[in-house]
């Protein structure tokens, strides 16, 4: 019965495991060198760089075996803000002509010029390249691998007070258990269903709707903090005194290939970033 | 005298979860089940047989996706079928019901499946009062108890009594006595054996507990990935201890017992049900060789 | 044997804003003996939990004295060498397990402990090489069977290589293949010198302990071997508790007919039994 299975078609992030190069990388110099890429992206004003960046990302795509459909898909719920933004940016940004902006077309006061052409396209590359960096990155590194490296990066700020071990924790506990309740909420509802309870198909207000729902909360509610309070008692048995003196299993080792790959980014970072007009 | 008619009638009936998507699992194939008025039947199976898919499927919360499941002439393949009418009259008890209580006071709770059924509040008060003491709890003393103050034991008595309280025609249980300690679990035996000749419900048990089957279950469908391995009355399917095995159960153990006797070359009965009977087998065989 | 686990005049109440709770334990006096099989029984509501919890110091006694290996659970300081040495397996086998793959959980106790990575490795291999779960190693815990959950969960208390390993209920949500997959690690663990403490409502794996407590409303009723406690069939039923299933036979046989021996526990014992009873010739 479709109206109890939609938990199942839960999906977290988009890992698509592989053999790629990409796949291979540590962890950490992906997230590193994505977010540098990321920075570089957003402040560069050049859109031969911003072009280029395309290229090679749409490479990259292509190499660590990742089908460019996936990609497309993801644009696909958001065509609507691009066109918008695109226009907008197309009309409202005529900028002066001291900084050598002229009129390529004009309807009342409305003006397009070549500035606010230049940026219109800058924005459209920009956010497809972000697009592509964020599938990337997502699609060729699995959660586990992010929420290790991200602890590892975080590491060196743990002097300064930042609890980089708990927090990756967290979230790594976060993300196991949100499939044990959406189980848990998939079991509460058919158990309030056999009681007469409908949760039907939109057929009912907002408000009607939530109160359907409201029988599920205290049980959901309930089991959540039973869970988190075994999951703290099974820790505390197995010794876990929070991070300090803390040895860790998962290791990441760099080998050449991520230095390598990390320079290489960090030099293209910064051509972004310089790279003159246009 | 006419045969009794059957209850539930399920034939052929298929079912996978997440059909069409690449994680689509097989979870019932070409599965056929009985159940007349008034008997109660007990399904047994490793885990992963579709013991729960099926129960799933008999109280009419899963659309079957081929084949028949009849309820009482009512055919849930039939589109047009309004489950949740079917969800009125075959009442399915989930394992550890207890998760599910929601209501502050135990007399609300008990009190949400007829209010759902939209019956006036004297009748909804009669029925909360009715099947409060068919579990074994005072009326007076339980109704305004919290419910999150009961013991593990009350809990569950309260969830059945809610199940009770919709008057269904069949009950389904899904591990009724998982979890319960040796007294939880002889008054809930107590309780559905009661049930059953008061108020003649019909009812289908899934259980691991071999001994539970053979106190209540008139007959047994084992199930195995989906599908029916054998069935028969209870006596039979216990006396048959390697088949039983070979599906990864095992035999309960007074049969076992009997069996190990018989195979050493002794004349008793392959199987018994009950300690009793067990005794009763064992207590011949010394009569038969004059020992006594 | 020496006492490993000490329990002196033991009582436990918890302690609310309102004041405190009705006493859940009283005065439990009771030396777990290094290398023994111990089962504690008691129906649910008994305090079975709360003594599992108080043996590796999760819980402090409201009085009375605790001490593990000469270690006094209500000193903090020796809170880490006693759950080191007292390792508790729980009865819900989906919240016990952390990380995202089976061997990173069976690292987590070492990790806290500060052992170095190499260690560590011959560790997780031998926990999880015991449990037999070493070809799943990579696995992540959901795709699981529950019997597999919880023994991934017991090599996580292994890898940690502790004196005593307290099972609370841990085999109640298991299925019957399950439960018999445990209990047979258990009884390997025992015998490789392992204490282990079964609390369990679940009278038949009680049989094979070198030893029984039986706990009734927070107080220590009966102690002794399974065929001491097994044959005061009235007094466990007055507790909310049964016989196992063959020794309830093997009474009821011994009730029918004096000549068949009183207090046998398992199958074999009783067919022997009966065999002998049926075919002995008279002289």
């Amino acid at each position: 019965m479709d109206e109890f299975e939609f938990f199942g078609n839960l999906s977290l992030g988009q890992y698509l495991p592989g053999t790629s190069i990409i796949h291979k990388l540590d962890a950490r110099v992906k997230l590193a060198g994505a977010t540098l890429l990321l920075v570089a992206l957003v402040i560069s004003t050049s859109l031969a760089a911003t072009l280029f960046a395309m290229i090679i990302l749409l490479c990259l795509t292509r190499l660590a075996s990742v089908p460019l459909r996936n990609t497309v898909r993801s644009l696909r719920p958001i065509w609507p803000f691009i066109i918008l933004m695109v226009v907008f940016q197309l009309l409202a940004f005529p900028g002066s002509p001291a900084d050598n902006c002229y009129t390529l077309w004009q309807w009342e006061t409305v003006r397009l010029t070549n500035c606010s052409l230049h940026l219109a396209v800058l924005s459209l590359l920009r956010l497809v390249d972000l697009v592509l960096l964020i599938n990337l990155l997502s699609l060729t590194t699995s959660l586990n691998e992010i929420i290790h490296g991200v602890e590892h990066l975080l590491r060196p700020l743990g002097r300064l007070g930042l609890p980089a071990h708990e927090l990756a924790l967290i979230v790594g506990l976060s993300l196991q258990f949100v499939p044990l309740l959406a189980e848990e909420a998939e079991r509460l509802m058919k158990a309030q269903a056999a009681r007469g309870a409908d949760f039907g198909r939109g057929r009912w207000g907002l408000v009607q709707r939530i109160r359907r729902m409201l029988p599920l909360l205290i049980p959901l509610f309930v089991n959540s903090l039973e869970r988190s309070e075994d999951l703290a008692v099974a820790m505390e048995s197995r010794c876990y005194l929070g991070s300090r003196g803390r040895t860790h299993w998962v290791q990441l080792q760099g080998r050449p290939r991520d230095y390598v790959v990390l320079f290489l980014l960090i030099v293209f970072s910064v051509i972004l970033i310089v790279a003159p007009l246009p | 005298m006419s045969q009794p008619q059957p209850f539930i009638t399920v034939r052929s009936l298929s079912y996978c979860y997440l059909r069409g998507t690449p994680l689509e699992t097989p979870a019932l194939r070409d599965l056929s089940l009985d159940v007349t008025q008034g008997e109660i039947v007990g399904l047994m199976g490793p885990t992963g047989c579709g013991k729960s898919t099926l129960l799933q499927h008999l109280c009419g919360l899963i659309h079957p996706q081929a084949g028949h499941v009849w309820i009482n002439g009512v055919d849930l393949a039939d589109p047009s079928t309004d489950l949740r009418l079917i969800r009125r009259r075959v009442g399915l008890v989930f394992q550890s019901p207890e998760a599910q209580l929601f209501e502050r006071y135990v007399g609300d709770d008990v009190a949400f499946g007829p209010r759902n059924l939209g019956l006036d509040r004297p009748i909804v008060r009669q029925r909360v009062k009715d099947s409060l003491e068919a579990v074994g709890l005072d009326f007076a003393v339980f109704k305004d108890r919290l419910t999150l103050t009961l013991s593990g034991g009350e809990k569950r008595r309260v969830a059945l009594a809610g199940i009770l309280a919709m008057e269904p025609e069949a009950l389904l249980l899904d591990e009724p006595t998982a979890g319960l300690d040796p007294r939880g679990r002889e008054d809930l035996l107590n309780i559905l054996r009661q049930w059953q000749t008061e108020r003649h419900l019909s009812m289908v048990i899934s259980s691991h507990n071999m001994d539970d089957l053979a106190y209540l279950a008139d007959r047994i469908y084992v199930l195995y990935k989906g599908q029916n391995a054998f069935d028969g009355t209870a006596r039979a399917v216990f006396a048959q201890p390697m088949r039983l095995q070979e599906l990864g159960l095992e035999a309960p153990a007074m049969t076992a017992l009997l069996a190990t006797l018989a195979d050493s070359g002794l004349p008793v009965p392959r199987q018994a049900l009950s300690v009793n009977e067990a005794a009763d087998a064992i207590e011949s065989l010394w009569r038969a060789h004059g020992r006594i | 044997m020496s006492t490993l686990i000490q329990l002196r005049d033991v009582s436990f109440a918890y302690t609310f804003h309102s004041g405190p709770s009705a006493p859940v334990l009283q005065n439990i006096t009771l030396a777990i003996q290094r290398g023994e099989y111990l089962a504690i029984l008691g129906r649910n509501g008994s305090g079975k939990s709360t003594l599992a919890r108080l043996l590796n110091g999760l819980l402090k006694p409201s009085a009375g004295q605790i001490v593990v290996d000469g270690l006094d659970t209500s000193h903090p300081v020796n809170l880490r060498d006693i759950r080191q040495r007292v390792g508790l397996v729980f009865q819900r086998p989906d919240n016990q397990l952390i990380a995202s793959t089976v061997e990173e959980d069976v690292a987590f106790g070492p990790e806290n402990l500060g052992i170095a990575r190499d260690e560590m490795e011959k560790r997780v291999h031998s926990a999880l090489t015991a449990v037999g779960m070493w070809e799943h190693r990579q696995r992540p815990p959901h795709m699981l069977s529950a019997g597999q959950k919880q023994r991934v969960a017991i090599a996580g208390i292994l890898s940690m290589q502790p004196l005593c390993v307290v099972m609370d209920e841990a085999t109640s949500m298991l299925d019957p293949a399950g439960r018999r997959e445990v209990l047979h690690i258990m009884q390997e663990l025992n015998r490789g010198g392992t204490t282990v403490v079964a609390i369990t409502h679940h009278m038949a794996e009680a049989v094979h302990a070198d030893r029984i407590v039986v706990l009734d409303h927070g107080t220590l009723a009966l102690e002794g071997p399974p065929r001491q406690v097994f044959a005061q069939p009235d007094q466990l039923r007055a507790m909310g508790l049964d016989l196992p299933p063959f020794a309830a036979l093997a009474q009821e046989l011994h009730r029918r007919q004096a000549a068949f021996p009183a207090g046998l526990l398992t199958l074999s014992e009783i067919v022997d039994a009966a065999r002998h009873l049926a075919l002995e010739r008279v002289t």
